[in-house]
């Protein structure tokens, strides 16, 4: 397998001592390690305030970093030193999927030009290519070309989703990362858009990290997991082994809690 | 992957049609419209629609009332006043006076306004307070005030009360646009566009002012509606338009001596001055209702 992503020794530090009358929270990030390998599937486990979303933010470039490094498609970035989000994020290899869809769209224009807007940025597409570019994408991830038009409020939550994934998907990304992409979801649905995944992962050769609470997804569509707890990685692995053979004892009881719910199982 | 091979819809309307839609379904606010569109028309075509010279004097018919008395004529629709001038041409021109000149100064107000509370709204600390707050002094006084104060410098005059006013108006504009644009950078759509690399005004004119147009009709509408009765107050006062310019307030002021006598040349102005207030708003509430429909249901 060839590796395509790879982070190592990222740190991120949250200190608010600038506040009175008030203990500095501190908080820390990492420091993380991670690989990704190409058409590999991560899931991302833990408790709230683990520091999931951050490390995910941290990942696309949304929120910098205090040290470490990325090197994407190799090309090495300086994690911390990065000033603008543009700069790392020019090649388009990572792209985002936010925890809200219905949030993550713009209320006030349509889905035409939500998913123009990545393409009229980074690309240099002209607008007809652009307009080809989008249809196909929505085709991609079973909307119909006739959404260009639609507006948010006219779309349910599992087309919003689907939206989502369009926006990310519309550069042709190498990496998608999403963050708690099927919490808002009802079952039909969240089953609709992880098979959704799964064949765009199949067809294009993508790479898919995600953060979850659903331990029975993870198992069903994650290469590798990651356990994480208080801003540090605890426990990582190939998902069967995690499963079968769980180490930590934060681990374990993510398990438990699961198996307890498919009786069948044991841990052996 | 859709099975099937669907036919596109041939017709989408557009988001203006949407409105237009959502805005005729209101009848009261279609009759607003109605009647501001005649406002509208006297205020851009008065030479054509006035059947005299508003400022010509005619010595031969002075106080001539309404044609809807015994003893008026049709020839005056309105009357005439002390000074044998016909009402209603003066109403066509004072239509064109208050309310082009009330338009005019939103527009500068809220593009000033509007920029100003951008940057503070996009900046942050000290710098964005001081945006924020830099003609905050001017909110403290009213209208009238700050009239009387640029009067005492710069001598009576339309151009200057208008000034007044329109630096009056700026502040509530920047303070909407400012905590408007503040709330709308948290939002995740836009750091999914600042993700795509927006720089901020590319943010702004893709992301943010599409949400915003609600928010500037309501304001819009409320400053317009407030300029058209501060600039008719300073006619009144005789701060503003000075009397041969046919201004509504000045009209009234003009009116006030022979009210007794002719109440016309009060009434008439004063109504007209309450129309165009009263259309302005319902048209406002109309426009904000169908807009928030458009992006709601």
């Amino acid at each position: 397998m060839n590796q395509l992503m790879h982070v190592s020794k990222l740190v991120f530090r949250h200190d608010q001592n600038k506040r009175w009358l008030k203990k500095p929270e501190v908080f820390q990030l990492g420091p993380i390690d991670l690989t990704v390998n190409k058409g590999e599937t991560i899931a991302i486990i833990g408790e709230n305030r683990a520091g999931k979303s951050l490390l995910a933010k941290m990942l696309v470039g949304a929120v910098a970093a205090d040290e470490g490094e990325i090197s994407l498609s190799s090309v090495r970035y300086n994690a911390a030193k990065r000033r603008s989000t543009r700069s790392y994020n020019a090649s388009n290899d990572i792209r985002m999927i936010f925890q809200h869809s219905t949030e993550a769209m713009n209320p006030g224009i349509t889905v035409g030009m939500i998913l123009d807007e990545p393409l009229r940025l980074n690309t240099r597409m002209t607008e007809k290519e652009r307009r080809a570019r989008i249809e196909e994408t929505l085709i991609k991830v079973g909307l119909l070309r006739d959404h260009v038009y639609f507006y948010r409020h006219m779309l349910s939550d599992g087309q919003q989703q689907r939206v989502a994934l369009a926006r990310a998907l519309v550069l042709q990304p190498k990496i998608l990362v999403a963050d708690e992409p099927f919490a808002a979801l009802d079952p039909s649905i969240r089953s609709q858009t992880v098979n959704q995944i799964l064949t765009l992962q199949r067809e294009l050769g993508l790479s898919f990290i995600f953060i979850t609470h659903n331990l029975g997804v993870v198992r069903h569509i994650a290469d590798k997991v990651i356990v994480m707890k208080n801003g540090r990685i605890v426990e990582s692995g190939k998902t069967e082994t995690i499963f079968r053979w769980p180490q930590h004892s934060m681990t374990k009881k993510l398990i438990l809690a699961y198996q307890s719910l498919v009786p069948q199982q044991k841990i052996t | 992957m859709p099975q099937f091979s669907l036919y596109e819809e041939e017709y989408h309307p557009s988001p203006l049609q949407r409105t237009w839609r959502e805005f005729t379904s209101s009848h009261i606010a279609v009759l607003g419209l109605f009647v501001l569109a005649i406002f509208l028309i006297f205020a851009l075509f008065a030479p054509l629609i006035a059947p005299f010279n508003p400022v010509e004097q005619n010595i031969d018919s002075l106080l001539i009332p309404p044609s809807w008395e015994t003893n008026g004529t049709i020839a005056h629709l309105f009357g005439t006043d002390a000074l044998g001038r016909d009402v209603f041409s003066r109403i066509i021109y004072g239509c064109r006076v208050t309310f082009g000149s009330s338009i005019l100064l939103v527009i500068i107000a809220m593009l000033i306004g509007v920029s100003i509370g951008t940057f503070a709204g996009m900046m942050s600390g000290v710098r964005s307070s001081v945006m924020n707050h830099l003609l905050d002094a001017l909110m403290a006084i009213p209208t009238l005030l700050i009239a009387i104060i640029i009067v005492a410098i710069l001598g009576t005059g339309l151009v200057n009360s208008m000034w007044a006013i329109t630096l009056a108006l700026i502040p509530q504009f920047i303070h909407y646009t400012r905590s408007f644009v503040r709330s709308e950078m948290k939002k995740e759509y836009v750091l999914a566009s600042k993700l795509d690399g927006a720089n901020a005004w590319q943010l702004f004119r893709h992301s943010i002012l599409p949400n915003m147009i609600e928010m500037l009709v309501v304001q819009g509408s409320l400053a317009l509606s407030i300029a058209v009765i501060d600039v008719s107050a300073l006619g009144f006062l005789n701060l503003g338009a000075q009397p041969p310019l046919p201004e509504l307030g000045a009209i009234l002021a003009d009116g006030l001596d022979v009210a007794y006598l002719a109440p016309w040349n009060v009434g008439l102005p004063g109504l007209s001055i309450f129309l165009m207030v009263l259309a302005i708003n319902i048209v406002g509430d109309g426009l904000r209702s169908a807009l928030r429909k458009r992006v709601s249901h």
